[in-house]
């Protein structure tokens, strides 16, 4: 579990006198196993930073962020913090830095001090995950932006990792690469705990949960029918419905009676309606 | 005709083992007071075709012709090319280097020549286009800004030129929604009120159902699809191979479709769709007339 207790953060401006505005703003929450959580909010809301408190990238500023129990602000555990927790960042091309896809997966597991043939059996795997197999050789410049996404996650899982944290990492990859990496998303949340952090309100249709942050506070969280079943209040936090609701949601304010389960996917509308 | 291609052919690293074709024959005519999305999968060649559209890059075989001139002449009419055709690049925020807003957007009008007042009257009127607060902005760093705000700035430094044609490559990523919908009103805006031709290159189909009307659909370098978006939208099946997927309400429109209600197949918004379910899903239902499965 990773739970976040109490926790604010703001960035040190040591040149001013003004109080620093604080990005985070006493947030707790907590990941559970397995968990594929979707956390939503408009830029400059805070999300990117509660990103980089998951694995110790930043350390808050009051409360704790604790990684299986361990504090991430103790140093002796931050190797295995780094280990447990993934991160896959926005853009794909300043996250690859070896010269062929499988030297790129393999660069965790050889600091890692893995013999050689654990390394080469983690890449095989991690790759296979992913679906890049066949790539090894291939040059990552090569690849299209879903591929490198794919390949930044296969170096994260060739790591064995419980959680793994993607900082808007389908923003900028096109309607293909996005909706596999979402359905890669999907398919890892059997064995690990994905912390999906985007704009795209789209991609939280398929969470177990989903959690809204505004203005450095968790401003909503539960089931994504739930959460979207807010309407107005997920366009005042700078969101946006999923089309489907959004259409339920006009179709209800006719047809009182209908939609009383709110639906979110295509499917479950047009079941609704049949 | 404002912009017309004709047989543009492409390649980068030409004449090296390396070499890529990235433009194949490509014809197309751009009219005064339209809007036309790109779309396409990554490495497509959208990128090289907007480049085109000003001059920026130039065809290795074929032609295009800006209001009629030839961007490859030299000289004058180039110039005035460029003028005419504003290109705004994905992410045109990485490349700020001015220290206040104002200087940004003035930079290409000083270029021409312009200065003082006609100068401040231009990067006024430009920023008021997109919406931001000329007196309450205009000394800010622009990276004190936030991303939407930024990509407004990036926007108005092209219009300080006062071009006809606006060409976007991909000017919401990374944008939250509400930065979106403020972005795309106010292309919406430029459009309707000043005439301004649009051509906006994106991977986001729910953007470009609320602001272009005309959409081409790029594939290993050639035209795969050239017509109305309603139309590529409710064709499903046929832009999957190109990698596009309909919006949402398109594929909510086409499964209602199967299942035999008649529901228009070139919804494009949740209202237009809510509307379409009434009329034909709702109002049938309730005069008892009960679908089965086609």
């Amino acid at each position: 579990m990773i739970g976040f207790r109490n926790v604010s953060f703001w960035y040190s401006e040591e040149f001013t006198s003004e109080r620093p505005q604080e990005i985070l703003n006493n947030i707790t929450f907590s990941l559970r196993e397995r968990e594929f959580v979707v956390l939503l909010g408009k830029n400059g809301s805070g999300k990117s930073t509660l990103a980089k408190h998951c694995n110790g990238l930043l350390l808050p500023k009051r409360g704790e962020v604790l990684v299986d129990g361990m504090d991430t602000r103790k140093e002796e555990y931050l190797w295995e913090i780094r280990r447990k927790v993934g991160l896959v960042f926005q853009n794909p091309d300043n996250q690859l830095i070896a010269t062929t896809v499988e030297e790129d997966v393999a660069f965790g597991p050889e600091n890692l001090g893995l013999p050689p043939a654990e390394i080469r059996l983690r890449v095989e795997e991690a790759l296979e995950i992913v679906g890049m197999r066949g790539y090894e050789r291939k040059e990552p410049h090569t690849l299209s932006g879903g591929q490198k996404q794919k390949v930044a996650i296969a170096g994260v899982l060739a790591m064995h990792p419980d959680y793994l944290v993607l900082d808007e990492a389908t923003s900028m990859l096109d309607p293909e690469g996005r909706e596999e990496l979402m359905q890669l998303l999907l398919k890892l949340k059997n064995t690990i705990t994905v912390f999906h952090i985007t704009h795209q309100v789209e991609e939280a249709v398929y969470a177990d949960r989903v959690m809204v942050i505004g203005g450095g506070k968790i401003v909503a969280e539960g089931a994504p029918r739930e959460v979207f079943s807010l309407g107005e209040k997920i366009v005042e936090w700078g969101l946006e419905l999923p089309q489907v609701t959004e259409t339920a949601l006009l179709l209800k304010k006719m047809y009182p009676t209908h939609f009383a389960i709110l639906p979110l996917r295509v499917e479950e509308l047009v079941e609704e309606l049949c | 005709m404002l912009i017309e291609l004709r047989d543009v052919f492409f390649s980068y690293l030409s004449h090296t083992p390396f070499q890529v074709q990235a433009l194949e024959g490509i014809s197309l005519s751009i009219h005064r007071g339209e809007s036309i999305g790109i779309v396409g999968r990554t490495g497509c060649g959208k990128s090289t075709l907007a480049q085109h559209l000003n001059g920026l890059l130039l065809p290795e075989a074929g032609q295009v012709l800006v209001n009629g001139i030839d961007t490859r002449t030299r000289g004058a009419a180039s110039k005035d090319i460029r003028k005419k055709v504003g290109l705004v690049f994905q992410y045109p925020e990485d490349q700020f280097f001015e220290e206040s807003v104002f200087k940004e957007i003035a930079f290409a009008p000083r270029n021409m020549g312009i200065e003082g007042k006609e100068l401040e009257e231009k990067v006024q009127w430009a920023m008021e286009m997109v919406g931001l607060d000329f007196t309450g902005l205009k000394d800010k760093s622009p990276f004190e800004l936030s991303g939407g705000q930024m990509r407004r700035v990036a926007i108005a430094s092209i219009l300080s030129m006062q071009p006809e044609v606006l060409v976007l490559d991909e000017p919401t990523a990374g944008l939250d929604p509400q930065g979106k919908r403020l972005i795309l009103g106010k292309l919406q805006e430029l459009r309707e009120k000043h005439g301004l031709t649009l051509v906006i290159i994106s991977h986001s189909m729910e953007d470009l159902a609320r602001i272009v009307e005309r959409i081409i659909i790029m594939d290993r370098g050639k035209i795969a699809f050239d017509g109305s978006i309603r139309q590529a939208f409710s064709q499903g099946d046929f832009i999957k191979q190109f990698g596009i997927l309909p919006p949402v309400v398109s594929q909510v429109a086409s499964l209602l479709r199967s299942r035999g209600f008649p529901v228009n197949p070139e919804v494009l918004t949740p209202a237009e769709l809510a509307e379409e379910i009434r009329v034909k899903v709702m109002e049938k239902k309730e005069r008892g007339s009960c679908w089965v499965e086609a």
